[in-house]
């Protein structure tokens, strides 16, 4: 196989195999893009439906730290939602939240740290945040194998955009009669993207 | 394949910055804070009345010190003092306005490499008061629709090569099962 080839083979795989994240990343970076438009159409904010409230020794000091704070949130996953992808905010007003997600739905623990008292909220998400909340997931922060892994899917098509990038260059440049107007299509961008960045 | 081409700077730039924001955890945590250092400081002349709103003072401000953009403005109500901040691609410039002294406080931070790509990344949307941001709106508009595009384009070109149609499917396949992988397993 010629490189040309491998190169033409690369470009097309490649893409093939990311298309489900081509296409999140697109159509969410839309509903972002538009956010303030949907809000006005389809209504803003998301509604929480209390699950229970209940006494909850989460051993949690006011000024506990990133670690302690970490441990806590580990702490109320496994007791009430084991194996749940979660996060954990900082205390504010003596509050700290504890909230599982997957895409669709998200259980928010909040936790009055001084008061020892735990309040449990649910909600299933619409599709514009369903789009948003994929675009948003990354990191290799998290305690769960999937969620990491998602992230050298990240990664990947973060690589993907690269390689693209490079083996397009390459392959325009095998097509003479195409170098002109694809000069003048380089520059013309580059000009638009340095303009920008002075003129913002 | 033109339209990659003007977008070539649109796609380095999401990429790069993707990986920044991704790997967030392996560079020490987010982006340090910008630090502001002052530029100017001055009493500020105005042909402004005494009557002057908050609203009037924030707009005259803004044409005097070059502020009009991308800004986000913060009154406090409590002594009066305005206080713009201006967004731009390689940092900040804030303005403060001490009605009580009359001096307006210029102090601008430079981003950093990280703070930059990051902030470039999320800087999209419409309703600004600049043609220029607005027009960078659109520029964000343009490459999702041309992303978009570019799948339709990409999946009729490979349908249109018999020879890849198997490797495709397989690669195709490949990537939906493991994309319903993650969207029922996280």
């Amino acid at each position: 196989m010629t490189f040309n080839r491998f190169n033409r083979r690369l470009h097309l795989y490649l893409a093939m195999a990311l298309l489900p994240w081509f296409l999140m990343y697109g159509l969410s970076a839309m509903v972002m893009s538009h956010r303030g438009y949907l809000s006005r159409l389809i209504g803003e904010g998301v509604e929480w439906t209390p699950r229970f409230e209940k006494a909850y020794d989460g051993g949690l000091a006011m000024d506990a730290d990133v670690a302690a704070r970490r441990d806590f949130g580990r702490r109320v996953a496994d007791d009430h939602d084991p194996g749940c992808n979660y996060r954990v905010s900082r205390i504010t007003d003596g509050r700290i939240v504890v909230t599982c997600a997957t895409f669709f739905a998200a259980t928010r623990y909040s936790y009055d740290v001084r008061e020892r008292w735990l309040t449990a909220e649910h909600t299933r998400f619409d599709v514009d945040r369903i789009l948003t909340r994929m675009h948003n997931q990354s990191g290799f922060q998290h305690d769960r194998f999937l969620p990491d892994l998602w992230a050298v899917f990240v990664d990947l098509v973060s690589l993907g955009f690269l390689i693209w990038a490079a083996s397009g260059l390459y392959m325009w440049w095998k097509l003479p009669g195409q170098r002109g107007w694809g000069v003048v299509a380089l520059f013309a961008g580059l000009a638009c993207f340095v303009a920008f960045l002075l003129g913002l | 394949m033109y339209a990659a081409l003007f977008l070539l700077p649109w796609v380095l730039m999401y990429a790069i910055s993707s990986l920044v924001m991704n790997h967030a955890e392996h560079l020490g945590g987010p982006p340090p804070r910008p630090k502001f250092e002052t530029a100017q400081e001055q009493v500020w002349r105005n042909a402004l009345p005494e009557s002057a709103t908050p609203e009037q003072i924030e707009i005259a401000l803004m044409e005097e010190f070059d502020l009009s953009g991308r800004s986000r403005v913060h009154h406090d109500e409590n002594n009066g003092t305005i206080r713009i901040k201006r967004e731009q691609p390689f940092g900040i410039r804030r303005a403060t306005h001490r009605p009580a002294t009359g001096v307006v406080t210029i102090e601008s931070a430079a981003y950093g490499a990280r703070r930059f790509l990051t902030e470039l990344h999320y800087r999209r949307g419409f309703g600004w008061s600049s043609l220029q941001e607005n027009a960078w709106g659109f520029s964000v508009d343009l490459f999702i629709l041309t992303m978009l595009f570019w799948i339709v384009s990409g999946l009729w070109m490979w349908w249109s090569i018999r020879s890849t149609h198997r490797l495709g499917f397989l690669s195709l396949a490949t990537g939906m099962m493991l994309y319903a992988m993650f969207l029922f397993g996280i």
